[in-house]
């Protein structure tokens, strides 16, 4: 087999130069003689193939006759000795022929078989290799229970895909022995070296933005460089449940690995399943070609707030029996509400009332009715309800909510003005805690109408803000993962600016505000703190974002923009009218 | 150039040998030199069973040498047995020559 040098030299050849190497190292390999001296001289050759593929030369021009320099390559090295083999099994039976014609009877008595001693494996191959048998035809070999077939050499190669351990049997097969299946067999015990990647949900949390302003899509993932390896494995312990689907490809399409077995049960990749807190999952992938590309595993982190993806299964329990603070079923298994994605049971607002400590165990709650719930696994979890705004009034902190451990934490904020819904707006700043390394946060927002919802990720280890309007009051979902300190704020954004045609500076305060203007004008921002920014932002539809550091401005057209201020001092800008006829 | 003659064969190797008599060459170097001497089908596919043959008949000495960017380059040098090897081939080739001109010479 080829040597590591060889390998990476095979590697670095492409295409037509690849496939003729590749030839021609299982052509010497298959037909001639000498390990150590064949790899020696394949060096050679492949360097001089990757010399010219370096120089840029095509395959055709270096090797005009790929079959002639094959057949004049195999020549230089001592061949196998099949036909020395064959002549004499040839003259072994004319003998015997012979000596049935004559008359003479031969005393045939079975040879002794021993079984095989030894047996070695190679993971990067997945050759098995064993020690010869004197008088051995063939052998037999079995991978655990089942038989791979038969072999004259003393080696196989196996194609399937390997648990960390398995049993392999080689039955010495001649002379009419052992012909029960796997009697006489010598059973092993063989281990199998895999690139490992090892880790939890934060090792492995990655999200990618489908499209700008979009949803984000989240997923946890592994890549494994296939060099030299046959397969590779996964090993996942999550921190907390969660729903996932598996699934594998590679840069090209979904063909490198073929299947995924965890602990050797294979798993249906794309079916969403409940990984579940503190489980260690052990997946196993077999890469379809070696020395191919990197290949990735991962698993899908749906929306939970997404109808086709419903990830708790009616009746499924929320709390744990120990958590749940009602024994009716009804308050702590899932279900399927009205109009709503997802229903959970609804919470008696008087056992909030007071500054409670609740501790929830394995439950999922966004809330419903509740004005708020967390979600804690096992930690204390500490809120405040008498900080939940009840009230909403302009540039006040209306509360703070601290968790100490990973899970859900949603509150929602009521609209206690139908008809000046358009006026508020919500801000949750997230930021997380130095002391956590792994912080991840989800930011989801659900209105309580039907409409589409928006799905934001947050994976930032900094202060951020996030500004979403609302109509019609919302549930707005933080998922946590480690430690984190959640502040929000609720403005009222009813501030309206009169602009009588001439130039007129406003200051925008800390939070931001709404401009309703009819016209056309631009707007000059004047930020006098280098690292302050101004973001403007078109009051309704698609959110598109202009950041405004110093002198700069924005031409806008006739309506409402909502000029953002992540800041905490305000700033001024100046607008300008540029048809002063509005 | 015909195609892959005995003959051909024969003499591209005593060429190969020639080039190799004093200076270390690699295998890219050497095909250069054969294409700008006329033999512009000369090609790597050619070169390297013949470079493992002589090598293996005890023709050469060889280096290795590491490069940046590439595997290690091999370089090539004429052995002392080479030598014998090249002299021969020159011989044969001489005679060769010299009795096929006087055959064209007389002809004419």
């Amino acid at each position: 087999m080829l040597n590591r040098e060889n390998k990476k030299l095979l590697k670095s050849l492409q295409n037509d130069y690849k496939k003729f190497a590749k030839k021609l190292c299982s052509r010497t390999f298959s037909e001639c003689k000498g390990g150590k001296s064949l790899n020696e001289n394949l060096t050679d050759i492949l360097s001089m193939l990757a010399e010219a593929q370096a120089e840029g030369k095509s395959f055709s021009d270096a090797v005009p006759d790929p079959e002639a320099t094959i057949r004049e390559t195999l020549v230089c090295f001592p061949h196998k000795n099949t036909r020395l083999v064959i002549l004499l099994s040839a003259l072994f039976c004319a003998l015997v022929l012979i000596g049935s014609g004559i008359g003479i009877s031969v005393m045939y008595r079975p040879v002794y078989l021993e079984n095989v001693k030894s047996v070695y494996f190679d993971s990067e191959s997945g050759r098995i290799a064993w020690s010869a048998v004197k008088n051995a035809d063939a052998y037999e070999v079995y991978l655990d229970e089942k038989s791979l077939g038969t072999t004259e050499d003393n080696f196989w190669y196996v194609d399937e895909t390997l648990p960390q351990s398995f049993q392999v049997s080689i039955r010495v097969l001649g002379e009419g022995r052992y012909r029960a299946p796997r009697e006489g067999a010598s059973a092993f015990t063989l281990y199998a070296e895999y690139p490992t990647e090892e880790g939890g949900i934060a090792n492995f949390y990655t999200e990618t933005a489908q499209n700008p302003g979009a949803s984000m899509r989240s997923f946890l993932e592994a890549s494994f460089d296939t060099d030299d390896y046959r397969q590779a494995r996964w090993i996942l312990t999550p921190e907390y449940n969660f729903y996932g689907s598996l699934d594998t490809f590679d840069g090209l399409g979904h063909e490198s690995l073929q299947s995924l077995t965890a602990d050797g049960e294979v798993i249906p990749l794309s079916e969403p399943m409940l990984f579940e807190e503190g489980t260690r999952y052990v997946f196993t992938f077999k890469f379809v070609e070696q020395y191919g590309e990197t290949c990735y595993a991962r698993i899908d982190i749906p929306n939970i707030l997404e109808a086709e993806n419903y990830p708790i299964p009616r009746g499924n329990t929320l709390f744990g029996a120990d958590g749940a603070y009602t024994s009716d079923a009804r308050y702590f298994t899932a279900y399927e509400g009205n109009n709503e994605l997802i229903s959970f049971a609804s919470v008696d607002e008087a056992i909030f009332n007071a500054n409670t400590a609740l501790t929830y165990y394995d439950s999922f709650c966004p809330a419903f009715q509740p004005l708020i719930c967390i979600r804690n696994r096992g930690g204390e979890t500490r809120f405040s309800f008498r900080e939940i705004v009840t009230e909403i009034s302009p540039d006040t902190l209306q509360g703070e909510i601290t968790a100490e451990k990973s899970g859900y934490i949603s509150f929602t904020a009521p609209a206690l003005n139908v008809t000046s819904r358009y006026d508020y707006l919500i801000t949750l700043a997230v930021s997380a805690e130095t002391s956590s390394s792994a912080c991840l946060m989800h930011y989801s927002e659900n209105s309580f109408s039907s409409e589409p919802h928006d799905y934001l990720s947050l994976f930032e280890d900094r202060f951020r803000p996030v500004t979403e309007p609302f109509d019609e009051g919302g549930v707005f979902t933080l998922f946590v993962s480690g430690n984190a300190r959640i502040r929000y704020e609720i403005y009222d954004l009813s501030q309206s600016i009169a602009i009588d045609g001439s130039a007129t500076t406003i200051t925008i305060p800390a939070g931001g505000t709404k401009l309703d203007y009819d016209g056309v004008y631009t707007l000059y921002a004047t930020v006098y703190s280098p690292t302050s920014m101004l973001w403007l932002q078109e009051w309704q539809g698609v959110f598109g974002w202009a950041v405004y550091e110093h002198a700069n401005f924005f031409l806008v057209e006739f309506g409402s923009v909502f000029l953002y201020n992540p800041t905490e001092q305000p700033l001024e800008i100046r607008i300008t009218p540029l048809s002063p006829s509005g | 150039m015909t195609s892959d003659t005995q003959l051909n064969k024969g003499i591209l190797e005593g060429c190969v040998l020639r080039l190799v008599k004093t200076k270390y060459l690699c295998p890219a170097e050497i095909v250069d030199a054969m294409r700008t001497a006329g033999f512009a089908e000369f090609s790597e596919g050619t070169l390297y069973p013949m470079l493992l043959r002589l090598e293996k008949e005890g023709c050469f000495e060889t280096k290795r040498q590491a490069t940046r960017n590439s595997p290690p380059k091999k370089f090539y040098r004429l052995s002392e047995s080479g030598r014998a090897r090249l002299e021969q081939f020159y011989r044969l080739w001489s005679a060769t020559a010299q009795n096929v001109a006087k055959i064209f010479n007389d002809e004419e």
